[in-house]
């Protein structure tokens, strides 16, 4: 509903917005993007080059496989920090005892600083005295004990693991709230139908909050594009090059190799597989995304009838 | 099927009681146990290495190699002492703190107004200009950061003081700018309209009305942005190399280079890092979570 | 409500208060007739040894000599002063002073010299009293194209330490000839230790000390640094034999968490709890030996291959640290006297001379070393490496590009990732011409 009317003086309220966003958002990436097209070492004037960076993108091994590595991290990021936070939410949605505590404990990790969490994991890691290896010791799984951080085979999961187990908090309580809106009578008159917690989970809860399922999504996808802090601070690309994603390989591009229009390109390709992946997501909502079709069906039919017969409230 | 509307919202008392635990109600759904399971197991995940960490702060170097502990044989200051006075870290707390407050005042100033035009108003181009906001969503603002020394450099930036503010808030706005378009859309407009029957201005509306509607809005990106920006350390890194004026993560960072197998004094630098943080959550939490639990994020 | 508006207006007092403080407070000045110089190094650290007191007692002897003259601080740690630098010259806001590496293409030096922007020091290194400071030889890596660029400050070498107490305990004489070394090396880690405290974190650079020194004894210095520079090849026999006994030295006889730890941490944590037997790595790392290792510790000659290149042994030492201006500080007419006056103090006898007592080797030529001062370790490498023929790095054949190339490799390498003819082949691809 519009009730006020426009007039052309209004614009003056995203001024400072605008004023500030292209002067020191546009701007740069104008540069940036101009600047991938260039053989640059950032001292001397830039040489123009054509799509040379561009193509020497797919030959780039590392970046390859630094691309794959994100893909994993964006998978693992949506199902974990998504999934358990779907979970978690689902588990106290209708606020058990003991709720104002879990959601506190649960949230905490969100506040701490990236630099302060990787800290406590490069000790917690520490192959020495670190707590996960005492912890694996001490039920019994001590054969599972490694130099986490420092083994090519296990350095990338241990260092994202630090950031997806931080922001699991934060996404369920987006949940907490999208479930509140779930009525009671849905979960009543589902369990009336007898269906188990599993079945009430996927066919009930997930169905209805697709919504914030879907913005949730997105942000997790596109934090495990960009994110640079944990990897550059837990492993700075290493052991070798077996923890390298696109953005901290960029950085070394551009300042440790000097490539400038090169490392460009390769900001270029962060911002076009950041938007594509987004942009999926997105419209795979807007076409209607329809809840997975996995277990028995649950009789849905039985179900609304049951929910529009009983008046609301009537249920305490 | 309700949304995020106050028109449609029922009101809380009624239905959310606290539930209490009994066993008959465990024998009727053994659920309920793998559920706390669940939970406590994760609340555990969450809290103990920082509580070891926690431990760890106050013991000497000689102990943490030899004996594993959840509780420190005794409570020696002397670690935070070498923190304090050998390291720059309670300065850089305070600059990290007065960046972020300065950035997220400024975003706010620029966010609210613009976020309002694009809810109330249509007018030619509205949706180009909204466009051109939002295409930058997805633009980590490591690709920029070459760019922006530069600017920074040509404008002469680079010595004044918090300047880094600019860039942190102009990076914020996009992702902002559309949380908050989205929700002041959802919120309803018979209170404005009562207004401007009253003959109220528009910037009246704007200041009276909707921004403390906004509420819940403003504190989801007012942590989101936060957040972002306290945890920022390749732009602090760059632009702040001075010891007086790194911000935390970077000094945090220095600290752990410096002192790598000085688990003591690292842990001791964590805890120091994260106590603040912690006492201000203990304090606002609960406004946090309302905030956040508005639906703010409804998608 | 009220509250909300109240926070709001608070706020935004804030922030314009925050804006005007920023316009405000730039550049550290202090009122009108003060000069301030911005130095930029990675010589300051939070530990109070090694070049840190004498920088900080530099710096305030300066200011003390010249009131009104502030020294601006751009700190960075070790070789964050890379990009520290780098950006500094890509957007022409160059620091006054700073110090740096040599300058060679490996740091970029070459692109920092042709944009004018870095200080010419000829002039000033023609001043007796400096120039009579330093070798010839120093002068040369400091000269490029006939103009010098920096003055020297500090040198570095690479000196092999030994921890005497582990080779007892593990029964083994000391490695002082190669057949020894060959079979020592897999003996300690039999016996439990560690042989080579090793870190192979991408941004350090010891991993490949030990493969530098068998190329230098078996195919010579020179011909290992065309090797790097693209004219030789690693896929000849004489090259694959020096890489197999390479091999048989150094994979999988470092730490397990090498790739976590870096130098100084690696001493930390192996070295000096005696559960590694040998250091091979920058002497600018040897101050984290804590005195009780240093004790038992010996510095002896990398042993010589038979048959190799080098027939006695030479030492990887080279100058290491320089001091450089700006070309605009030293055209100003204020700033110019002052950024000289610093230049000359830090790089002056006396300052050379208390950076030898705090363990750190100086470039000054006739910087005695006094015994009760400088460690008993350090006393050992200290002449050592005056003793020993000069082995270029070689790492100097190397772009930076190739070294961000060349590290990972080098760490996957230490951790048993290859075989001798994959590795040459790997290495021959990268840096054939």
């Amino acid at each position: 509903m519009r009730a006020m009317k426009f007039k052309p003086r209004y614009l003056l309220f995203m001024l400072p917005a605008l004023g500030l966003y292209v002067l020191f958002f546009i701007y740069p990436f104008i540069q940036t993007a101009i600047s991938s097209f260039t053989r640059w070492n950032g001292i001397t004037a830039p040489v123009f080059i054509g799509v040379a960076n561009y193509t020497q993108l797919f030959h780039d091994s590392v970046l390859m496989s630094g691309i794959v590595r994100i893909l994993i991290w964006a998978a693992l990021a949506v199902v974990i920090k998504v999934g358990l936070g779907l979970v978690f939410a689902a588990i106290l949605r209708n606020r058990p005892w003991g709720y104002k505590f879990f959601t506190s404990v649960f949230f905490f990790p969100v506040v701490v600083s990236s630099s302060a969490m990787s800290l406590v994991f490069t000790l917690a890691y520490d192959n020495n005295i670190g707590i996960v290896n005492h912890f694996l010791k001490a039920v019994g799984l001590g054969f599972l004990q490694h130099a986490w951080l420092a083994d090519p085979t296990t350095a990338f999961y241990a260092a994202i693991a630090v950031p997806i187990y931080q922001d699991i908090g934060f996404f369920m309580v987006i949940f907490l709230a999208a479930l509140q809106d779930i009525p009671d009578e849905y979960y009543e008159a589902a369990r009336l139908d007898g269906a188990n917690p599993v079945q009430i989970f996927f066919r009930l809860t997930v169905p209805l909050s697709l919504g914030s399922i879907r913005v949730c999504v997105v942000l997790a996808v596109t934090t495990a594009f960009k994110t640079f802090d944990y990897i550059f601070l837990l492993t700075a690309g290493g052991p070798g090059n077996a923890t390298q994603v696109p953005a901290t390989w960029m950085y070394l591009e551009t300042f440790q190799s000097f490539n400038y229009g090169y490392g460009d390109a390769i900001a270029m390709l962060i911002f076009v597989l950041s938007s594509l992946a987004s942009g999926l997501v997105l419209a795979w909502g807007a076409l209607g995304g329809r809840p997975s079709r996995r277990g028995p069906e649950l009789p849905r039919t039985a179900t609304r009838r049951v929910a529009e017969a009983i008046p609301e409230g009537a249920i305490a | 099927m309700t949304s995020g509307t106050y028109a449609g919202r029922r009101p809380r008392a009624v239905t959310r009681g606290r539930r209490s635990i009994t066993i008959t109600k465990i024998r009727h759904n053994p659920l309920i146990l793998v559920g706390y399971l669940v939970l406590i197991i994760n609340s555990a995940g969450c809290l103990i290495p920082i509580l070891w960490t926690l431990s760890n702060s106050f013991r000497s170097n000689t102990q943490i190699f030899s004996v594993f502990s959840l509780i420190p044989e005794q409570f020696n200051f002397g670690n935070f002492e070498s923190i304090v006075d050998n390291t720059n870290l309670v300065q850089a707390f305070f600059n990290s703190l007065v960046i972020s407050l300065c950035s997220l005042a400024l975003l706010l100033i620029c966010v609210l107004p613009a976020a309002f035009l694009f809810a109330r108003f249509t007018f030619r181009f509205s949706r180009v200009f909204y466009g051109f906001f939002l295409l930058s969503i997805f633009v980590p603002s490591i690709v920029l950061l070459q760019a922006v020394y530069e600017l920074f450099a040509n404008l002469s930036l680079l010595n004044v003081q918090y300047s880094i503010v600019l860039a942190y808030t102009a990076a914020q706005i996009p992702f902002c700018l559309f949380l908050l378009t989205a929700y002041m859309r959802e919120l309803p407009v018979e209170v404005e309209e009562a207004a401007i029957i009253d003959g109220a201005s528009v910037w009246n509306i704007f200041r009276r009305i909707t921004v403390p509607m906004t509420r819940n809005g403003i504190v989801v990106i007012l942590i989101l942005s936060f957040i972002s920006i306290w945890n920022d350390y390749i732009y602090a890194l760059v632009f702040l190399p001075e010891p007086q004026r790194q911000t935390l993560t970077v000094a945090l960072a220095n600290v752990k280079g410096e002192y790598t197998v000085s688990y003591g004094l690292l842990s001791a630098a964590a805890i120091m890092a994260i106590v603040p943080v912690f006492v201000f959550y203990l304090f606002t939490k609960n406004f946090l979570m309302s905030g956040m639990s508005s639906g703010a994020v409804k998608g | 409500m009220r509250k909300r508006r109240m926070a709001m207006a608070a706020a935004a007092a804030l922030a314009v208060i925050a804006t005007a403080a920023a316009c405000g407070a730039s550049n550290g000045s202090n009122g009108s007739g003060s000069v301030t110089l911005t130095f930029a190094t990675n010589q300051i650290t939070s530990e109070n040894n090694g070049t840190t007191p004498v920088f900080k007692q530099l710096i305030s002897e300066f200011e003390k000599q010249n009131p009104g003259v502030h020294i601006q601080l751009e700190e960075a740690q070790s070789t964050a002063l890379q990009p520290l630098i780098q950006l500094a010259f890509a957007s022409r806001n160059v620091p006054d002073i700073f110090n740096f590496w040599r300058p060679q293409p490996a740091f970029n030096m070459n692109n920092y010299i042709a944009s004018g922007e870095l200080g010419d020091l000829t002039s000033l290194a023609q001043t007796p009293s400096v120039k009579n400071e330093f070798a010839s030889s120093s002068w040369a890596t400091a000269t490029v194209n006939g103009k010098v660029w920096g003055l020297p400050l500090t040198n570095y070498s690479v000196p092999l330490v030994v921890n005497k107490a582990v080779f007892t305990e593990a029964g083994l004489p000391l490695p002082t000839t190669w057949q020894l070394l060959v079979s020592d090396v897999p003996k300690l880690k039999a016996k439990g230790f560690i042989p080579w405290t090793v870190s192979t974190e991408s941004t350090d650079q010891s991993d490949d000390r030990l493969l530098d020194y068998v190329l230098d004894r078996e195919i010579g210095n020179q011909a290992a640094l065309n090797l790097f520079e693209g004219k030789g090849s690693f896929t000849s026999p004489q090259v694959e034999k020096a890489l197999s006994g390479y091999f048989s030295i150094s994979a999988g006889y470092g730490p397990p968490d090498a790739a976590a730890l870096d130098d100084n941490a690696a001493i930390a944590k192996y070295y000096n709890t005696g559960k590694s037997a040998m250091i091979l790595t920058n002497n600018v790392y040897l101050t984290t030996v804590s005195a009780s290792a240093a004790k038992t510790s010996e510095v002896i000659p990398f042993p010589v291959i038979p048959g190799g290149a080098e027939t006695t042994p030479a030492m990887e030492k080279d100058l290491t640290t320089l001091m450089y201006a700006s070309t605009a500080a030293l055209a100003n007419p204020t700033t110019g006297p002052l950024v000289k006056k610093f230049l000359t103090m830090a790089t002056s006898m006396q300052t050379e001379q208390s950076l030898a007592d705090n363990d750190v080797l100086a470039a000054a030529t006739n910087v005695k070393t006094d015994p009760a001062k400088a460690g008993q370790l350090f006393t050992q490498i200290q002449s050592t490496t005056s003793a020993e023929p000069e082995d270029k790095w070689l790492g100097n054949a190397r772009t930076p590009s190739q070294q961000q190339s060349f590290y990972p490799i080098m760490a996957e390498q230490w951790s048993g990732s290859f075989s001798v003819s994959s590795f040459a082949n790997q290495l021959e691809s990268m840096f054939k011409q």
